[in-house]
């Protein structure tokens, strides 16, 4: 049987085969990205049957992914798979306000920190930190009503030499309905456009204010990095890829998975790159 | 009324997110939603203890307050009914910063200059009284310098700025658009004054930087 590497990629593909209704044999992933799991993990309860059932067989042979899926399930900490020597994976349940916590999240960032610093990002390492922890504050914020009834969500981030990435990911009301409350952003017809407000303009669900500072703060911190940023809610997708010579951004329609999912990838040196970990090493 | 944030919880020393912001605010903003603070009132921000603060908690907190300070100074047909539980909403109350580190006072001025957003920070405050301050954000050079002229001279009136002014010819008028401008960004506070209004700098003395 065929192996495949799952990355964002072939999540928009696998987003596309859920929305379509006809079970599909998939093939035996041969690795996963960061995104790739905690996507995989948040969003499994909301797929079809068939595709859970897929799920739940490559979680059998993939500790990172049944780590994920429990995390994710349990609203339980630590999400923790300490890998090997160069390379560090780490979850995180966002329930309410959960993140706050001094005593579990906490501990968590400072690891991811860490992590980064050892991976040769110094101080940059700091406002990637910044930035995951505004994007687990947006679940908070924005995928429910309000923060009382924020829906479930997961993070996590992976480390090795000279890469960063980190997912953000909740079964929430997704984007659109999040901006349209604020009457500057009423008239948004759908996810895509919703999402390009959201890059190009920093749109705010806030009317007062001015822009939106979560997204501002993701790409603030990746300013003098190569990197991918990826972003989902709903059937809408964009995503930009940025170097250190500017930023384009590539906004489509995808298959329909509730809620918003993000996937930062960074790099200290080369073309942007969404790093995958091959399944060997996480079994 | 002073809002010291290291006493609040969770007990942190880094103001982040919108989240934590909220959770800061809620004892204000319950009483600006009860209606419960006097009209007037200057909240006194205390950021002592406190390291770091990003965008969305500033956001959260100072531009939260000042925004219902300006809605109360603004025309009714100006304001938007508040449709969420964070929306600010009109209220007579007035913002200044306290105990800034380094770093949070640039942070808040990044935040601040681009929004075209005024706002004290003091410098000496004893009880209720806010001996000096410094003006961060931005304001245009007309209302800074009314601003300047208005805290050197304490309370004051158009008419009075008018007469004190006469070769600058400016009119009644438009001493008193800027003075209502000045309001409406809640570097004054104003009384009425028979037909007219008194204007007061929150700070007895602004250092200019």
């Amino acid at each position: 049987m065929c192996q495949i590497l799952f990355d964002s990629n072939v999540m928009n593909q696998l987003r596309e085969l859920a929305s379509t209704g006809k079970p599909v044999e998939l093939p035996f992933p041969s690795g996963f990205s960061i995104g790739a799991i905690v996507e995989l993990a948040c969003l499994r309860s909301t797929f079809p049957k068939w595709l859970q059932n897929q799920i739940d067989r490559w979680a059998l042979n993939a500790c990172v992914l049944r780590t994920a899926i429990r995390t994710f399930e349990d609203g339980s900490f630590p999400g923790r798979d300490n890998m090997w020597e160069s390379r560090y994976l780490e979850y995180f349940p966002i329930r309410g306000q959960n993140w706050t916590d001094v005593v579990h999240y906490h501990p968590y960032q400072s690891r991811f920190t860490k992590a980064a610093k050892a991976a040769g990002f110094g101080k940059i390492a700091e406002a990637l930190v910044g930035a995951l922890r505004e994007m687990a504050d947006n679940v908070t914020q924005h995928s429910g009503s309000n923060s009382e009834n924020a829906a479930p969500g997961l993070i996590g981030y992976f480390v090795s030499e000279g890469h960063v990435a980190f997912a953000v990911c909740d079964i929430g009301r997704g984007v659109l309905a999040s901006l349209k409350e604020n009457p500057r952003w009423a008239s948004l017809q759908n996810s895509k456009e919703a999402l390009m407000k959201i890059v190009t303009n920093h749109a705010s669900r806030r009317s007062f204010g001015g822009d939106g500072e979560g997204f501002k703060e993701v790409f603030r911190s990746m300013a003098n990095l190569n990197g991918i940023v990826e972003l989902r809610s709903h059937e809408g997708r964009i995503r930009i890829a940025q170097t250190t010579s500017g930023r384009k951004a590539e906004p489509q329609f995808t298959g329909f998975a509730r809620g918003m999912q993000l996937n930062v990838s960074c790099s200290l040196s080369g073309l942007p790159r969404e790093e995958t970990f091959p399944l060997d090493f996480l079994t | 009324m002073i809002v010291k944030f290291k006493e609040c919880t969770p007990i942190i020393t880094e103001g982040l997110g919108a989240t934590l912001a909220e959770n800061h605010m809620a004892p204000i903003a319950k009483k600006v939603v009860e209606g419960s603070i006097a009209p007037g009132t200057v909240v006194v921000l205390d950021f002592d203890g406190i390291k770091a603060v990003n965008g969305s908690y500033i956001k959260g907190t100072a531009l939260w307050l000042w925004t219902c300070g300006r809605l109360s100074a603004e025309t009714k047909n100006a304001i938007v009914t508040p449709r969420h539980q964070s929306d600010p909403r009109p209220y007579d109350i007035y913002v200044i910063l306290s105990s800034l580190q380094k770093e949070v006072l640039t942070e808040f001025r990044e935040f601040l200059e681009p929004r075209n957003v005024p706002m004290l920070v003091g410098m000496s405050i004893h009880g209720d009284e806010i001996e000096n301050a410094i003006l961060i954000g931005r304001t245009d050079p007309t209302l800074q310098f009314t601003f300047k002229v208005v805290a050197e001279l304490g309370p004051c009136t158009a008419p009075q700025l008018h007469a004190l002014f006469p070769k600058l010819g400016i009119t009644v008028t438009a001493w008193n658009n800027r003075l209502n401008d000045l309001h409406s960004l809640r570097l004054v506070r104003r009384t009425r004054a028979g037909r007219g209004w008194t204007y007061e700098a929150l700070a007895k003395r602004i250092l200019w930087e």
